[in-house]
């Protein structure tokens, strides 16, 4: 099965690069999951939580607005903010 | 003629500099690091916000959104200069003003009504006493204020633009191209200007996209994001580029002082001989009088 990389980036610093097996994140629409193989999906990011589901478990970040794009291989999210939430 | 008194003073005079410009050399150096890793790890944001932005652009056809259409006619341009608050670091400071007033000048044959911001105490100085007293200046930020001002100056500058406050905003500021090479720049942020040219790479760059919500007003989304991201750069850039110019100048600084110190030790070592020279003869000179 194909992966996802996964890229959170924030004005200060990659905040978390990998690879995942999906990944939802809060659109300015609603709650919008990306699986790979994704068809081309440019977005509105509103603050919340994105979950990242990786082979070792899942990841919360929480983040702040900004955009998202996702590709059929990848995703990339760039946020003002960006915390892990344990 | 200089004593020898005069000349150790001065030894020491010229030694207590050396060791304040090499502190200050290293302090510049340490500092340098911290503000080139935050200045490039901004960078990818950047990047990223940009290609996307240029791909939205690409993809969305006839582009028309009013942070993006140039004024038919331009009366009023704004000048936003970014200076250090501090000295001692060469020319940094005294060339961005300089390019700058320059700029006005060029601007004001053009007809255009010029007004100011300046971030910085070195800007705000130069240009109060040139017509520019009641400028909006903001003196004393600091890196982790950077975000804030941005995004706060994007917004007003949004504003401002979009009621009609001035046609054009340029801001001015002292690019990091290397340690040795600040580079004064001058970037039109408003109206702004995005390449669309031909993507880079394959072809798949311009696949088509969903885009949600519409082209247009996700376009609306990015623009602002674009501008505080320009802005935050030029004070990131600013930032690293006034410790490497303090860096290199203080570098200098004690070179010179280290170059000045041998050169006045020689004078005293042979002022101090002489010195002994003369004694030797007049005690020979008085034997042989006896």
């Amino acid at each position: 099965m194909a992966d996802l990389h996964v890229e959170i980036v924030t004005p200060r610093k990659v905040a978390w690069k990998g690879t995942a097996i999906d990944v939802q994140a809060p659109g300015e629409l609603g709650e919008f999951g990306v699986l790979p193989r994704h068809i081309p999906f440019l977005t509105v990011l509103a603050p919340g939580v994105v979950k990242v589901r990786t082979a070792q478990g899942v990841l919360r970040f929480q983040v702040g607005a900004g955009f998202a794009e996702a590709g059929p291989d990848r995703v990339v999210l760039l946020a003002d903010s960006c915390d892990e939430l344990k | 003629m200089a004593t020898l008194r005069d000349i150790r003073t001065r030894i020491a005079s010229v030694k207590n500099t050396r060791q304040i410009t090499s502190a200050m050399k290293m302090v510049s150096a340490a500092k340098l690091r911290r503000a080139t890793e935050s200045a490039t790890s901004a960078r990818p944001y950047q990047q990223t916000l940009t290609q996307t932005l240029r791909r939205v652009a690409a993809g969305a056809g006839e582009i028309s959104h009013p942070l993006l259409t140039s004024r038919d006619e331009v009366k009023k341009v704004l000048v936003i200069v970014v200076t250090s608050d501090r000295g001692l670091c060469g020319g940094f400071n005294g060339t961005l003003n300089r390019r700058t007033e320059d700029f006005i000048k060029r601007q004001r044959i053009d007809g255009h009504e010029v007004v100011m911001r300046t971030y910085g105490r070195k800007s705000k100085d130069y240009f109060k006493s040139r017509g520019f007293a009641n400028a909006v200046s903001r003196t004393d930020l600091i890196r982790a204020e950077f975000a804030d001002e941005a995004a706060k100056l994007a917004s007003e500058l949004t504003t401002e633009f979009e009621a009609g406050g001035f046609d054009e905003a340029w801001i001015a500021f002292n690019q990091f191209k290397s340690v040795l090479a600040q580079v004064p720049t001058f970037n039109r942020v408003l109206p702004l200007s995005i390449e669309t040219g031909a993507a880079e790479g394959s072809g798949d760059a311009t696949a088509d996209y969903v885009y949600e919500p519409s082209g247009e007003s996700l376009l609306g989304a990015l623009l602002p994001m674009y501008l505080r991201t320009l802005l935050l750069q030029s004070f990131l850039e600013t930032e690293a580029g006034e410790q490497a110019a303090r860096m290199t100048a203080m570098d200098n600084a004690t070179r010179n002082a280290s170059d000045l110190i041998s050169a006045l030790t020689l004078e005293y070592n042979r002022g101090r001989q002489a010195a002994i020279t003369k004694e030797l003869i007049e005690i020979v000179s008085g034997a042989e009088a006896l």
